[in-house]
């Protein structure tokens, strides 16, 4: 078979999908929406798919951040920063928190869309005089420590959302829930099977998210 | 508004759930001040003369299982030990919840148990946590005729501040009452970490001549050993992984040693060592 035969039939196959689906064909210019597809870029590509805030899990008592949706939402990837004052922390703590997630399916009823599980892994830095990337000068062994203000993470989440009506220029809200660790306690968690239980190990975070 | 709201948090923690940041500071009220509580349970069985004995360790790190073991060990079977000094390390990050591990382990020692600063516990704000949590860095008080003096050796951590050289030399020429003196820190005071150019060894060994120091005990290095150290002796208590300890027995006239791995112990004779912490114990 010709490798034109073969291209066409593909493309036949491919639009009876769609229409099977209840696609629309290319000659219906319909607006994609959040009902349709998981991620829809109406704004460009480089602008965020969504924002969030969040409080617990590590990265502060306040945190907000943005982050995109990437191969058709099956992995996202975040930025955000998080704030835990001194009546909490005894100092005020500054956090940098950046992660990437895979949320492998989602279950739709409705106007409601749950992702019942996404896991993921990520990075903390803790701003400020107290941690260090590299050590200090006067240390002459430089790779004596870790990096005090650099330590990955891992999180796993659950996430239930709201979709507005199609014309809507919000896609989705969402209140998430996750628990995350970080290296030390995970580290601590893996060395000491007796003594660290799982909740000793991970803190809970939740949060909103505001898709568009 | 200002009350309500640590209060809402507070309640949150309660739950064991909504973890702001691991890079907190702020010290539970019932975790203050360790080294002074103890210090007062120890001193408050009244006067004791030699032969008394006292356990030392150091750099537990992350070994919570290991912690965990020794401390029934000795809580079981070597009843007779006074107190137990920790030589510092007691985490690997300095983080809050490190701190609270290890403390939560050590409290379930029957004896008092007094700590000094590791390198480690300076770490993040872990030298902050640590002043909250056990007490100052440098301290001294005075058992069974000898005056123990615990000590920052951190120079790398504290440069400037530690040793506190002047607090040291002073601590050690005034006995209170005492016939010798023993010295627990974290460095090693034959080989201290210091910086470039340094002389921390050098006061170190002029600290041990010019005084009446009978011990040494150190942690921060992997090797045991119980060897002379000017006029006195230094014994490292080496990495804690897979259980070790010191016992030492201070006698009329002089100290005896026990090397230890979890529940198995053998009498050690100075000089002994330097041996990788692994070597066997008979």
């Amino acid at each position: 078979m010709k490798p034109g035969a073969l291209l066409c039939m593909f493309a036949v196959a491919a639009v009876a999908a769609g229409r099977a689906r209840g696609e629309p064909l290319e000659s219906e210019p319909v607006e994609p929406s959040a009902w349709d597809e998981r991620d829809v870029d109406r704004l460009g590509w480089w602008v965020p798919d969504f924002v969030e805030v969040q409080t617990g899990g590590y990265v502060g008592l306040v945190a907000g951040g943005f982050g995109y949706a990437i191969f058709d939402h099956v992995l996202e990837l975040s930025l955000a920063y998080g704030y835990t004052p001194a009546f909490v922390a005894g100092r005020g703590t500054h956090v940098l928190a950046w992660e990437g997630a895979v949320r492998p399916f989602d279950v739709r009823i409705g106007p409601t869309r749950l992702v019942p599980i996404y896991a993921g892994a990520g990075g903390l830095y803790a701003l400020g005089g107290d941690f260090f990337v590299n050590e200090p000068d006067r240390y002459q062994n430089s790779d004596y420590y870790d990096p005090t203000a650099l330590h990955w993470t891992l999180h796993v989440g659950v996430e239930l959302g709201f979709l507005p009506s199609p014309d809507s220029f919000v896609e989705r809200h969402s209140a998430y829930a996750e628990l995350r660790t970080i290296d030390v306690l995970f580290e601590a968690l893996v060395t000491n099977g007796r003594e660290i239980d799982l909740h000793e190990a991970v803190a809970a975070g939740l949060g909103y998210r505001l898709a568009f | 508004m200002r009350r309500v709201l640590p209060a809402i948090v507070a309640a949150a923690g309660q739950l064991g759930c909504l973890t702001a940041t691991p890079f907190g500071s702020a010290v539970a009220d019932e975790d203050r001040d360790t080294i002074a509580k103890n210090l007062a349970r120890l001193l408050e069985a009244g006067p004791v003369a030699p032969p008394f004995t006292f356990v030392a360790l150091g750099d537990t790190h992350s070994e919570l299982d290991d912690l965990a073991d020794t401390v029934a060990i000795l809580g079981s079977s070597r009843g007779d030990a006074r107190f137990v000094v920790h030589t510092g390390d007691l985490t690997d990050n300095g983080l809050l919840v490190e701190f609270e591990w290890a403390k939560e382990r050590l409290d379930r020692l029957p004896m008092p148990y007094l700590t000094s600063l590791g390198n480690h516990d300076a770490l993040s704000r872990g030298d902050r946590i640590y002043g909250a949590m056990f007490g100052p860095y440098d301290y001294s008080f005075v058992y069974g005729g000898v005056k123990f003096v615990f000590f920052d050796s951190n120079t790398l951590e504290h440069e400037g501040e530690a040793p506190r050289r002047e607090w040291l030399s002073a601590e050690l020429g005034r006995l209170d009452g005492a016939t010798r003196a023993i010295a627990v820190t974290h460095q090693p005071v034959n080989d201290p970490d210091d910086v470039e150019g340094g002389d921390t060894d050098v006061f170190y060994r002029d600290l041990a001549r010019d005084h009446d120091v009978a011990l040494f005990v150190h942690g921060h290095i992997a090797d045991f050993a119980v060897v002379p150290f000017e006029d006195g002796l230094r014994a490292s208590t080496s990495t804690f992984e897979g259980g070790h300890y010191t016992i030492v027995t201070v006698l009329d006239d002089g100290l005896a040693f026990e090397r230890c791995a979890f529940d198995r112990c053998a009498i050690v004779s100075p000089p002994y060592g330097p041996v990788p912490h692994d070597t066997p114990i008979p």
